[in-house]
């Protein structure tokens, strides 16, 4: 839904601005961002720095899907990466309308492969152990496939539409 | 009876996951490369779309 917001609102600026100032500004700020994931940088990111609590899927009938919905859109949840603000801004700014659903796809399938993982791992939690030890290598790799996927995608789309 | 044997951790590893999805972005950059139709290049530009998507998610894993 997100995207589908993102895709809509992108329509404008991507109808109305030359697609080069466009790639520029994605650009500019894939850069920064790959900067930040790489270490180099180290700025906040826009977050709504919350958890949202378990008893939501029990407040309502819809509880489940509120508490999907609430973590799943970010409106309540910690964001320790700033790729998906890149993602986001690559709809608004750079991806055709239907690619954009694309993006969301893979990003919900990278958002869910967390939790299948770590219940596979163990029942114990100690996956985020693992996380935690190998991030330094794997958020660099992840950050440098987004931005390459990212660019490669812009190669193949050169009109921007 | 014998237990149950154990499941090969690495394929669960985050390192792993990563790996994949580098290995997927390159096969759909290589498959746009060399595609002579429009419909394969169209389907690697879904595949790259996706792999940007799931690396920005799996990104965020430390949020949960």
């Amino acid at each position: 839904m997100v995207a589908f917001v993102a895709a809509v609102l992108g329509a404008l600026p991507q109808s109305l601005v030359p697609a080069p100032v466009l790639w520029s500004l994605f650009g500019a700020a894939a850069l920064i961002v790959l900067a930040r994931e790489l270490g180099l940088a180290r700025f906040p990111v826009p977050e709504n720095a919350r958890l949202v609590p378990e008893d939501v899927q029990h407040r309502a009938h819809w509880g489940a899907l509120q508490f999907g919905f609430e973590m799943g859109t970010g409106m309540r949840t910690y964001s320790p990466s700033a790729l998906p603000h890149l993602a986001l801004l690559a709809i608004v700014l750079v991806v055709p309308f239907p690619v954009a659903f694309a993006v969301a796809g893979g990003f919900a399938a990278g958002r869910l492969a967390m939790p299948l993982l770590s219940n596979a791992w163990s029942d114990d939690g100690s996956w985020t152990v693992v996380w935690g030890r190998t991030e330094p290598l794997v958020r660099p790799l992840l950050a440098l496939t987004c931005v390459g996927a990212l660019a490669a995608l812009l190669l193949l789309t050169p009109t921007g539409a | 009876m014998r237990p149950a044997p154990p499941r090969p951790r690495w394929l669960l590893h985050p390192l792993t996951a990563a790996l994949a999805l580098v290995l997927l972005g390159a096969f759909a950059t290589a498959t746009a490369v060399a595609a002579q139709r429009a419909l394969a290049v169209a389907a690697a530009a879904l595949l790259l779309a996706g792999v940007a998507g799931a690396a920005a998610g799996f990104a965020n894993s430390g949020s949960t």
